[in-house]
């Protein structure tokens, strides 16, 4: 197969006779790389992480890893040879063993001490190990659990929604320390998430998956930038979509002429991310601001044309924008779109 | 939240939790006031002996109740056993069995000219005697039976640690590099001793406490012991003594059963539910059928068949003793009628009973609360015949009118109820949302009517099911009968109990089949319930 650490072909399971939790997907995991599985929830991106870890037979289809097939064709590796590490959802830490407990079960006895203690401060729980499971938080416990999938020094390591039990403020500071150590230990790495911005802001590469399949596969800016489809469009992000016609490599539309990333023919959808516009407040204006949702770091427009399209627009807080303002309403750069059904 | 709990709710609780720990207080008073000579007597005549046949009988039940019990629930949670939904109730309805109604079936099986010998004579050509039948009146005998009516005291809370043993704890195992046998070893089954061992414990109590089966059985234990200390001797103190000891053997177990179950929740606290993979039996499967088929027939199956035969027989051919005995429909039916009126005011009793420490203790949290809520407890530390003893000896001392009455009977039963309601109805309470309460009370509904309109309601289910295995419990309950009943008062037990005392077993049966068709009946919907209730039950009973 292809030198990818993970590859994915073609994966198929099915659980009873209900449709097919994952409808036939592929993708390929250079070494080193963190990819994340991104869609909403029964999309089939824990499905295939399992699959990947073995704890689940496919069906049909075929997984690599480490240019081993360990599952397809009649081939198959239990997931306690694959030497894939795993972090459960909520941890799955044995709670009748310690902290070191833990760390130390996938471990030969022989060299354990000193390895769980290392483990230990690459995690930032050096001095816990004799706690027990259940009197740390939320975000130790991951830790504890990072630390226990990446012992065996696996090439893979898998993370189930590992953050999605954590508050807010918790999560954002634990996914930096989390890229940081797999990176710091160069185990490739596939994480689950249905949080666009977790996905955009942690993975090399994002898998976005619908419905049992791969929609888009590609660098965080091009998920974000590019969207293969309308779905994946709206759901890593808030999306103006605008009716227009396509010639070549422009398309009109409400705003006047927009510069398409693809050349295209005929009708199209046009999208446009809310801070692609760039607004200016004139006298008498194409649009007006009907609302405005101030965030802070920056705030968001509720811009209505006088055709009557609605757009978001996202800009820096200004003070010559105000609720009724006239503007003039510009697209910076070239945008997506899609032919109109 | 602490708030401050209205007095009238502590007041209530208060009086219940001292009613419910006189006989305690009362037995140990008296068992002190007895003279130096009684105790000296007793602890140099009877005590070795007892205590060692105690001691055999407690091992021996808890290991052969070990082995059935993890074994049918691993069977029924982890392997591919074919019809295990049906074993999955099938195996937990001994519960509704008494052990003295197994220990009749095999009397009348097994005793010289029963029926196993009879047929043996009649249709295989043997002589009367030289059939060798194995010898119930013994310790093998007494283990035998008791262990094939109270493994479902393992089995089910062993069944429910296994079901509910997070599957994400063995997959990361899996991951670690580990195999099926040592996931098993070093992960299920650290999780799911805790659920056994209070299993075995609860098994350990039930020993401690039977009468009935031992009687029958004919093997000394302390209960008998205390029934023939009180129905032999003037004087009281000696049973009262003999109490004392057996509670003092009770007391490491309760308190063991206790702590273990408080880690097994711990253990196994919430878990994302997803269907797991069974272990595939293979050509296993061909030995595992008989042995789960085996069980279920000698447990419950049995029993059945056996007693249901012979009412069956004595309805339609009675024999002069049948009319002796008064083993006709109008009578099993008063007999039937006298044990469901007990169990149903008694059970009714001790349910509203314990809702007042209960509701105390679940919403205001606080020493005296706990400490109420142990009081009320304190029974459960009583077998039965020393629950009837403490009661005889009370109503003869302070209210003599009311002995040999139905209300006296119906106050001990209460009592001796109260504890099972208590643990059976926490989790019923505890479900309800603090928050549901609070939100009535925004609406300006009082404390009183919110309780009625919101905490009843939603804790119905609960409560009901609670109901249901304290009736069931009430309806099977012997010593407490035999000592207190109004003269010509017999119910259910007392009558299985009169027959076999009288050596005529098979004049048991009618009773005994009635009686085991109605626990049975009563306890199968509660089986298949999903409100907690299979929670409950191994909490209790």
């Amino acid at each position: 197969m292809s030198d990818a650490l993970i590859s994915v072909q073609n994966v198929v399971k099915r659980y009873g006779e209900v449709g097919a939790a994952v409808a036939g997907v592929s993708f390929d995991v250079p070494r080193g790389a963190i990819v994340a599985l991104l869609g909403p929830s029964g999309c089939g991106k824990t499905t295939t992480l399992r699959l990947i870890a073995g704890l689940e037979m496919p069906n049909a289809g075929a997984i690599w890893l480490e240019g081993r097939k360990v599952a397809g064709d009649g081939a198959w590796v239990p997931p306690e040879a694959r030497r894939v590490g795993m972090v459960f959802q909520d941890g799955a830490l044995f709670p009748h063993l310690t902290v070191a407990q833990n760390i130390a079960f996938p471990l030969n006895t022989r060299n354990g001490r000193g390895r769980v203690e290392e483990l230990l401060e690459l995690v930032g729980m050096a001095g816990y190990g004799e706690r027990y499971p259940h009197q740390l938080s939320g975000g130790q416990q991951q830790r504890v659990a990072l630390a226990r999938a990446l012992a065996p020094e696996p090439a893979v390591v898998l993370l189930d929604e590992p953050f999605s039990r954590l508050d807010a403020a918790l999560r954002v500071s634990l996914r930096e320390d989390v890229r940081e150590i797999v990176k710091r230990t160069g185990a490739t790495t596939i994480f689950v998430t249905h949080d666009q911005e977790e996905a955009l802001s942690i993975a090399d590469i994002v898998v976005v998956m619908f419905d049992g399949k791969a929609a888009q596969i590609g660098a965080p800016h091009e998920i974000y930038t590019r969207p293969a489809t309308r779905q994946v469009a709206t759901f890593v992000g808030e999306a103006n979509l605008l009716p227009g016609l396509a010639e070549g490599a422009v398309a009109d539309c409400a705003l006047g002429r927009v510069i398409l990333a693809t050349p295209q023919k005929g009708p199209v959808e046009i999208m446009i991310r809310p801070e692609a516009f760039e607004l200016r407040a004139v006298r008498s204006g194409a649009a007006y601001i009907e609302r405005i949702r101030y965030f802070g770091h920056d705030q968001a427009l509720h811009v209505r044309l006088h055709s009557g399209e609605p757009l978001l627009v996202r800009s820096l807080p200004r003070p010559d924008l105000r609720v009724g303002q006239e503007v003039d309403v510009f697209v910076r750069g070239v945008v997506v779109a899609y032919p109109a059904n | 939240m602490p708030r401050k709990a209205p007095t009238s709710l502590v007041l209530i609780a208060s009086i219940v939790s001292l009613l419910a720990v006189t006989p305690l207080i009362y037995i140990v008073a008296r068992a002190l006031a007895a003279d130096a000579a009684t105790w000296s007597r007793l602890w140099y005549g009877q005590m070795p002996t007892l205590l060692w046949q105690t001691a055999t009988l407690l091992v021996g039940t808890i290991g052969f109740a070990l082995v059935l019990g993890i074994g049918a629930a691993w069977l029924v949670e982890r392997s591919d056993l074919p019809g295990r939904t049906v074993w999955r109730v099938l195996l937990a309805l001994p519960l509704a069995l008494p052990g003295y109604v197994a220990a009749i079936t095999y009397i009348i099986l097994l005793r010289r000219g029963g029926v196993v010998e009879r047929f043996l004579i009649d249709f295989a050509g043997f002589a009367r005697g030289e059939i060798p039948l194995p010898p119930l009146y013994n310790v093998w005998g007494a283990i035998l039976i008791i262990g094939l009516v109270t493994y479902p005291y393992i089995y089910l809370p062993t069944a429910a640690a296994l079901r509910s043993v997070d599957r994400s704890l063995e997959e990361a195992a899996r991951m670690a590099g580990r195999n099926g046998w040592s996931v098993f070893r070093q992960i299920t089954l650290p999780l799911v001793t805790p659920a056994v061992a209070g299993g075995a414990l609860l098994v350990g109590l039930y020993v401690l406490s039977d009468f009935g089966t031992v009687a029958m059985l004919r093997y000394r234990t302390f209960t008998t012991a205390i029934y023939n200390q009180f129905t032999g001797q003037i004087d009281r103190s000696g049973a009262a003594i003999l109490s004392v000891v057996l509670i003092l053997l009770a007391l490491p177990l309760l308190f063991g059963e206790g702590w273990f179950s408080r880690r097994q929740r711990r253990l196994t606290a919430d878990t994302v539910w997803r269907p797991r993979q069974l272990v595939r039996l293979g050509r296993w499967r061909w030995l595992a059928l008989p042995l789960v088929s085996l069980l279920a027939l000698l447990s419950l199956g049995l029993p059945l068949l056996v007693l249901g035969g012979l009412s069956l027989q004595g309805w339609l051919f009675p024999t002069e003793a049948d009319r002796i005995w008064g083993v006709n429909n109008e009578g099993i039916l008063r007999f039937g009628l006298n044990s469901v009126l007990v169990a149903t005011l008694a059970a009714t009793f001790a349910t509203a009973l314990a809702l007042g420490p209960l509701y105390l203790a679940v919403r205001f949290p606080s020493r005296i609360s706990r400490i109420v809520l142990t009081l009320s407890r304190s029974p459960f530390a009583l077998p039965g015949i020393i629950i009837g003893l403490a009661f005889v000896l009370l109503i003869n001392r302070w209210a003599p009118f009311a002995y040999g009455t139905i209300f006296a009977l119906v106050f001990a039963f209460t009592f001796r109820l109260l504890p099972q309601s208590l643990s059976t109805e926490e989790s019923a309470l505890r479900a309800v949302a603090p928050s549901l309460e609070e939100a009535a009370r925004t609406m300006g509904v009082a404390p009183m009517r919110v309780f009625w309109r919101v905490t009843l309601p939603v804790a119905a289910p609960g409560i009901l099911a609670s109901w249901v295995l304290v009736f069931i419990t009430a309806m099977k309950e012997l010593p407490t009968a035999i000592l207190l009943r109004p003269p010509g008062f017999d119910t259910l037990p007392v009558r299985i109990w009169a027959a076999a005392s009288e050596s005529v077993h098979t004049q048991a049966a009618p009773p005994a089949f009635l009686l085991i068709a109605l626990t049975t009946l009563l306890l199968l919907p509660l089986m298949q319930n999903r409100l907690g209730i299979d929670k409950a039950i191994q909490d209790n009973l």
